[in-house]
């Protein structure tokens, strides 16, 4: 018993070191942990009041989290707005985009300096072919670069904001990555003050400590329109975290 | 006490003189006089040889300072003989003069030939007997590289001028015009005619300003049999990158730009330029910089010869501000830089940047990170966290061609060849925007834009091309 207690500790322990201490969750305890509030040093605010509020102020530094959700539910939206808070506070940040979809103008009226931003573009739509319409091999090769890519940036230090952009790549392609890819990243950025944001069509991968932010229509109608005029998007986001049964929820709005 | 040395032009041009001086200078072959450290001009680098702290003022005109030396050999009429035995040594006839100071020095080289040495205190004496058009001869009062050449050409015709000026006032030495009273002098021809007085009289308007000697730094290896591949290269650019880097930390100096050079087993010579973007020396990351470039750009064919020559810069002296947030170190930048760039391409790894055109989606990469070293951009904004973002697009590098059903003008229905872009029947749709331009060229663009909602539960951008009635879609808002 007394060994036992030992080795808890011991893994406690080591749970702080790694600052993972906030997932320990006793043993028969079916009520939530109590949540504290973050220090501001370990949180990267997404820009977005109501989302970082339910955030506890932001995705936290160190770990690896994603944003998730179907085609126009706001996922480059936030991607753009944590991006611009980011680049806002003089920080360095980098985007992984393998199907070159990224759009500098609109990023840029969102409110990203786009000088502290570092662009990986893929080859995805440059060469006229829509990923999905290619071999899986070439779709394949495009997401190992990618990674390369991602794997490089995250181990060289030095930026805030990191994302890999694949949400319009098909969620049976990310699936075949094998999940150590994942565990691979998170072990890079442990214990940094990074954070590496992943877009996607579906739940990929998240570190123990990091969040998901499963966005989707508010009401499930795609946008605000008037006869004339396109006004934006009402996003409904819901957050999920490790041993959290309570999720926190929000709904956002995008002007166009 | 400063000494001056002078070529009269009277033994033939600058080029001559240079011949002569190579022709008695010992020579070790290629490139051996720049790796000792020997200066192009014979004059400078005889200066060198006995004070490290030369200016040359213009070929052929050399000042050094010669504090201290007199420990070494002795009175400054002694020193005044070294330096013409040296200069003899080379082929070279010289004004020699030491003076207290290098403006008296200077016009007494111009003027006298052979070795004058003046006592401290005696340079108005000296130069009394001196006449004014020596002061025509003095080389412009700040020599340095970033003085533009007309300003210099200026400051000439104002001396000539004044020269010109006291000459019809009678004036005809230098004691004539040390002699003037200051307070008129400077009401006639203002802080100009005072500076010529204070010339005239010996006395320095600024310090000798030391220059360094202009050394290219190079390493070349021969190697005894080819070598092929990134592998074995890698030795060979490390046995030449670590005594380079070694040079470089000697003269305070880093690299800027690298000049590669390989011969090629063909006998073919395959030249590279690599940038770096910051001033850097250290030899591991210039032997990586190198080996990326390399991977990204491969050579032709085995290589049986490496040349490597760098252009050097000041190294950076680096002084964190406590205030704006801490960036990676250069070296580290560029290093991830070159990786990913021999990863992705170079055209792909940059900043994006915005191009100032109407025309959609268009887009350029720019060097990163930018140069601003402002501080945060939105941080003095309290409203920017409270306002509502704006849609972001991703967009379609190259638009999607479409086939859109209209009715009444309106597109009612989206359909495309592509898997993965459903389409379907259009929900909302807002538009048309028209936009067009740059019509004289063949790229121009001449549109109608139109934002649909469809059933598959995307909102996209499409656009008519007016010019040859086809769809296309543009990029999703998401």
């Amino acid at each position: 018993m007394a060994k036992s207690a030992l080795a808890r500790t011991d893994l406690e322990a080591l749970l702080r070191a790694r600052k993972l201490d906030r997932t320990l969750h006793q043993p028969g305890d079916t009520a939530a942990p109590e949540r504290t509030p973050r220090p501001s040093d370990t949180v990267l605010p997404t820009g977005l009041t109501l989302l970082d509020q339910r955030l506890d102020g932001g995705l936290p530094r160190g770990q690896m989290s994603e944003v998730v959700g179907p085609r126009s539910s706001g996922r480059a939206t936030l991607m753009c707005a944590a991006l611009a808070a980011a680049t806002g506070r003089g920080e360095l940040t980098a985007l992984v985009d393998p199907l070159d979809t990224f759009d500098p103008e609109s990023a840029a009226a969102t409110g990203v300096d786009l000088e502290r931003l570092l662009w990986l573009r893929g080859e995805g739509t440059t060469m006229g072919a829509w990923p999905q319409r290619e071999a899986g091999k070439g779709l394949e090769r495009l997401l190992e670069r990618a990674l390369k890519a991602l794997n490089l940036v995250l181990q060289a230090g030095g930026f805030d904001l990191i994302v890999l952009d694949v949400a319009e790549v098909p969620p049976e392609a990310i699936r075949r990555l094998p999940f150590t890819t994942w565990f691979r990243l998170q072990r890079v950025i442990e214990g940094s003050r990074t954070v590496c944001l992943l877009l996607g069509p579906a739940p990929m991968a998240r570190s123990a400590e990091g969040v998901s932010i499963h966005l989707a229509p508010a009401h499930g109608e795609r946008g605000r329109w008037t006869p004339r005029l396109f006004l934006g998007l009402d996003i409904h986001a819901r957050i999920v975290r490790a041993r959290d049964p309570e999720e926190g929820q929000c709904r956002l709005s995008a002007r166009a | 006490m400063f000494a001056c040395l002078f070529q009269p032009s009277s033994q033939g041009s600058l080029f001559e003189v240079v011949a002569r001086a190579a022709a008695v200078l010992p020579c070790h072959g290629d490139g051996a006089a720049h790796d000792s450290g020997v200066a192009a001009d014979p004059i400078e680098a005889l200066a060198r040889e006995f004070s490290p702290r030369v200016q040359g003022h213009q070929p052929g005109l050399v000042s050094l300072d010669i504090a201290g030396l007199g420990r070494l050999l002795g009175t400054p009429a002694d020193i005044g003989g070294e330096l013409r035995r040296a200069a003899a040594d080379r082929g070279l006839r010289l004004h020699i003069a030491l003076a207290p100071t290098r403006t008296a020095a200077m016009l007494l080289a111009l003027a006298r030939a052979g070795v004058t040495v003046v006592p401290p205190g005696g340079e108005r004496e000296a130069l009394a007997l001196l006449p004014l058009s020596v002061l025509r001869q003095l080389p412009p009062r700040r020599p340095d590289a970033r003085r533009s050449k007309s300003r210099e050409r200026q400051q000439a015709d104002t001396g000539s001028a004044v020269v010109d000026l006291l000459r019809r006032w009678g004036l005809r030495t230098l004691g004539d015009l040390a002699g003037l009273p200051v307070r008129p002098l400077s009401e006639r021809l203002g802080q100009d005619g005072v500076m010529w007085q204070r010339l005239a009289r010996g006395e320095d308007l600024q310090p000798l300003i030391a220059t360094e000697p202009d050394v290219p730094i190079e390493e070349t290896l021969d190697l005894e049999w080819p070598v092929e591949g990134l592998e074995p290269l890698s030795f060979v650019l490390a046995r030449m990158c670590e005594p380079l880097s070694d040079r470089l930390a000697v003269l305070d100096l880093a690299a800027v730009v690298l000049h590669l050079s390989f011969r090629l087993v063909s006998r073919e010579t395959e030249t590279r330029e690599l940038q770096l973007p910051a001033p850097m020396r250290d030899p591991k990351v210039l032997r990586t910089l190198i080996l990326l470039h390399l991977e990204s750009h491969p050579l032709p064919g085995g290589v049986d010869r490496v040349a490597l020559r760098v252009d050097t810069a000041p190294a950076r002296v680096t002084q964190f501000s406590l205030l704006s947030r801490a960036r990676p170190f250069p070296e580290q930048m560029a290093t991830l830089l070159a990786r990913l760039s021999a990863l992705l391409g170079d055209s792909r790894v940059g900043a994006p940047a915005l191009v100032d055109s109407h025309r959609p989606g268009v887009c350029a990469m720019a060097r990163f990170p930018g140069g601003s070293e402002t501080g945060p951009a939105s941080a003095d904004d309290p409203t920017a966290s409270t306002r509502e973002p704006r849609v972001a697009i991703r967009r379609f590098r190259v638009p999607v061609p479409a086939r859109v059903m209209v009715k009444e003008g309106r597109p009612v229905r989206v359909t495309t060849e592509r898997r993965g872009l459903d389409g379907g029947v259009v929900a909302s749709a807002v538009g048309p925007w028209r936009t067009s331009g740059e019509w004289w060229r063949v790229e121009g663009w001449n549109r109608d834009e139109w934002d649909v909602s469809l059933a598959d539960g995307g909102v996209y951008r499409v656009h008519r091309d007016r010019s040859r009635d086809r769809w296309f879609i543009d990029g999703i808002v998401d």
